[in-house]
Order: structure tokens, then sequence, then C-alpha cells
């Protein structure tokens, strides 16, 4: 038996799995600070501006 | 027979809660030979017994809590929205033991739905909060919308259960924190 993955394009599966784990790597980082409305201790930023631009490319599958 | 074919399938991506659609996105390596025995098997969401569907090439299979034996109804009215969570696949055709491939579906359509209200309020001017407020909130709402992807890609992609179900118990976490506490 083998179990398949959802995505049939490996460039997409590759970014999506990068996504996937720096996002979870943001859970680890942020879920013991989470006080009223997602206000943050201070922390660095680089991590999500990241995101933010691969969440874009996700979005319109435009990565090489 | 068949054994070049690459069986796959996808879950279509509706609002509605009550259903789950799956199809076929097979490769068949003919068009003239039908497949035999061409069997999906279904776990649910915190069930531990796996539900067996008899399907063609093509198929479209419509999911519900009736025929997933959450509760068995006769009307569709009576139809019960089928829970978030993940789901596991199974697909083969004869000879099926050769040809078994399994998927991992992280179903959130339910919270989905509850993120698509927040955002449709926010967006529509229904809360009387000023700009700063409202730039503050639609970025609240972008981040439970990304920690929902990345939950999927977790699930789905990189096969980690553990982790997907981490980031989509946060997610709805996030929303909660969202309707209760900000103003909207």
């Amino acid at each position: 038996m083998t179990l398949q993955r959802n995505s049939s394009n490996s460039t997409q599966i590759n970014v999506n799995a990068k996504f996937a784990e720096l996002k979870y790597e943001q859970l680890l980082s942020e879920k013991y600070f989470i006080e009223t409305c997602f206000s943050k201790i201070d922390e660095s930023y680089d991590n999500k501006q990241k995101l933010k631009d691969m969440f874009i490319s996700i979005r319109f599958n435009t990565c090489k | 027979m068949l054994n070049n074919n690459e069986l796959s399938m996808d879950v279509s991506g509706s609002c509605n809660e009550k259903i789950m659609r799956i199809y076929d996105t097979s490769f068949y390596c003919t068009t003239e030979e039908l497949p035999e025995n061409y069997l999906i098997e279904v776990l649910p969401v915190n069930k531990s017994t796996w539900i067996l569907f008899h399907v063609s090439r093509d198929f479209s299979l419509v999911l519900n809590s009736s025929n997933l034996h959450y509760k068995k109804v006769t009307e569709a009215s009576s139809l019960i929205d089928l829970p978030d969570g993940i789901y596991e696949f199974k697909q083969s055709i004869k000879p099926n033991i050769h040809t078994l491939v399994q998927f991992y579906h992280l179903r959130t359509t339910s919270l989905l739905n509850k993120l698509r209200h927040s955002w449709n309020r926010l967006i529509s001017g229904k809360c009387d909060i000023s700009r700063i407020d409202f730039l503050a909130n639609r970025d609240r709402l972008r981040e439970i919308d990304e920690y929902l992807l990345a939950a999927k890609y977790e699930v789905e992609e990189c096969l980690d259960k553990k982790k997907g179900k981490e980031l989509y118990d946060f997610a709805k976490k996030l929303l909660e924190q969202y309707t209760n506490k900000c103003k909207c």
C-alpha cells in the first residue's frame, strides 16, 4: 500500500510543505504568548515576512 | 491488465457542511478496459471502522452523515453536519492488494465557514470599529486562514497528522478568541 500526497506537482508540494513547517514553527513560538486579541511579546518578524511572501506564491501558483 | 494505471482522487472544496464530494482524478493507461472491483474505503473522523463503497471509473461520490454511519436517515433534510477532522481514504482496483493507495484529507469546512462569516462581517462594515482596529482584525483573520491552510498541507502533503491537528486546533482557538474579544 502507498500513502499518497494529495498534490501531484512536486514543486508545489515542496512549497506547501515549507509553508506548513514555517507556520508550525510560528505556532510553537506564539502559542504560549497569546494574550487578548493576539497581542504579542516582542519578537522577530523574519519568519512572518517569509510566510507572507510564500503565501502569495502559493495562492497565485507562481513559485519556481 | 491496468498495472500502469495511477490511482488518485480529490475532495471537492464545498462550503456545504452536510456533504463531502470525492471524485476520481486517476490516470488510466487505456480507454477501453474498465477497472474491475474498484473500491473506495473511508475512515471517517472519530470512527474505527472503514466504510466500503463500490465505484466505477471517473466516479463522483457524495459522502454524508448517513452513508458514513454517523446517523442513518432516510431524508436529506435529516442529515447532520460532517465533523471537521482527518478522514482517511483507500482506493484500489483489481488486483486490489497490489494497487491500494491511501490518502489523508483534513476537513476544515466548519471552521472555514465560521472564518468566512467573520471576514464578511468585518469587510461589510457591520463592525463599528476604527480604521486601525479594522486593519488589525483583518490581519488576525488572515493569520487564522494561514494556520488553516498550513494544517491542510501538514496532513495532506507532509502526512503529519499530529502537527496538522495541532495547527487546526490553534486556528480554532484564535478564531474563538477573535470572536469573543475583538469587538466584531
